[in-house]
């Protein structure tokens, strides 16, 4: 990302911070989509995301963490957003894992199937741990200072993750639906 | 999935599924909120220093004591003296200097002040002949920051409480919190709001029968924001609600 563009846009320049959001917005979308594993969900806290940074973009002072910066702000979009829609998100994702469980005769299906439903019942705040560390490939340490909290934080929430998946995949066939878990 | 290996390339590989762009109408409609969307102000002073020393947070520490006696020096200082050549006549000794603020009675009682009924159509006039404005913002702040497309009454309260205050706007009978923050007097006449998103902004108060008036008395700088404060805090007067 320019530091130039982030300094304008830093300073109300509308259309530097436009150039900025067509950097960022696909990676943004592709975190927001992978911790929420829902489309409209994930284009919502987007959106929220993109706002809420302009606005509060005159409070950046390092340009060159514009980045961390504006993940940071996304992930807390989508903690908002999944608190906010949580009711009616899970009548949506009924038929979206029908839909998965779907059987085509592959191990490779029935294990992101599996990796699905778990991932689903893990906190969003493991889930935005395990996805910057092992989607965007942040080590640890640059996972902890995305997301504001101590490394120690960072590295028990990946345990915890971890071990969740694992143990749901290897212990219990998930039922369909639970729906007051979900999101 | 037997090993850690596995799992963790299991893992990846699911988490490679999944769209990998931003739709371009999400993107679009954020770039149009944001064009009528304006910056929270930077007072500049970082919430916290990089490294603070000893001596650094000893500096810090001084500074805050000199603002905070500044500040009590100022807000009890006599109101009408400054500047004022004194009366020839000797006042009784016995009368005590006027002090801005009553000890123990602020300015404003703590309750919750209304405005009359306003016609919508009065600020749908007032928002279109603001030529500072342009069509996207006008529309912006109808249909959107103040929801009043199609409505017909709209009316603002303004709630003061142990230091904290709320503001409501109600379009057609539907109330909604538009601000919060905390509040205080400067002196008798000045009250100033702090919100946490926009920042301080200051007011003078005109003081009527059971209510109060309020004219804002920094400049603000943008045009939405401040025909939103005209909007929304004077168009007064504020009567308190029993």
């Amino acid at each position: 990302v320019d530091r130039v563009l982030v300094e304008r846009a830093r300073k109300g320049d509308r259309d530097a911070f436009a150039s900025l959001v067509h950097q960022v917005s696909d990676s943004l979308f592709a975190v927001a989509y992978r911790i929420l594993r829902d489309t409209g969900l994930a284009e919502d806290a987007l959106q929220n995301a993109l706002v809420s940074s302009w606005r509060q973009l005159p409070h950046l002072r390092e340009s060159d963490r514009f980045e961390a910066w504006i993940h940071r702000i996304l992930v807390h979009a989508c903690y908002a957003e999944s608190r906010r829609s949580r009711q009616f998100a899970a009548n949506v994702r009924v038929l979206d894992l029908v839909g998965s469980t779907t059987p085509d005769g592959t191990r490779a299906v029935a294990d992101r199937d599996e990796l699905d439903r778990a991932f689903r019942r893990i906190p969003l705040d493991q889930r935005a741990v395990f996805v910057l560390h092992h989607y965007l490939g942040l080590p640890l340490v640059e996972v902890a200072e995305t997301l504001g909290i101590p490394a120690g934080t960072a590295r028990s929430r990946l345990h915890y993750a971890t071990r969740s998946l694992r143990t749901v995949m290897t212990t219990a066939p998930a039922p369909v639906v639970e729906e007051d878990q979900l999101a | 999935m037997s090993d850690d290996r596995t799992f963790e390339r299991s893992a990846r590989a699911w988490l490679e599924l999944g769209p990998t762009s931003a739709p371009d109408h999400v993107v679009e409609t954020a770039l149009a909120t944001i064009e009528s969307t304006s910056q929270e102000r930077d007072l500049g002073i970082p919430w916290r220093f990089p490294k603070m020393t000893p001596i650094t947070r000893l500096a810090g520490a001084a500074a805050v004591g000199i603002l905070a006696v500044g500040f009590t020096l100022f807000a009890l200082r006599p109101a009408s003296n400054v500047g004022v050549t004194p009366p020839t006549t000797a006042p009784a000794p016995s009368s005590p200097s006027p002090s801005p603020v009553p000890s123990g009675q602020p300015p404003i009682a703590e309750g919750t002040y209304a405005t009359g009924p306003i016609k919508v159509a009065d600020i749908v006039a007032l928002i279109n002949a603001d030529a500072s404005l342009t069509p996207a913002q006008r529309t912006h702040l109808i249909d959107v920051s103040f929801g009043i497309k199609d409505h017909t009454t709209f009316s603002v309260s303004i709630d003061l409480r142990n230091g904290q205050y709320t503001q409501h706007q109600s379009v057609d009978g539907v109330d909604a919190v538009g601000s919060g923050g905390t509040y205080s007097f400067l002196d008798a006449n000045t009250l100033i709001f702090r919100e946490s998103s926009s920042g301080l902004a200051g007011f003078q108060i005109t003081h009527i029968a059971n209510g109060f008036s309020l004219k804002r008395l920094d400049a603000v700088a943008n045009v939405e924001d401040a025909i939103a404060t005209k909007i929304l805090f004077e168009s007064g007067p504020f009567i308190r609600v029993p």
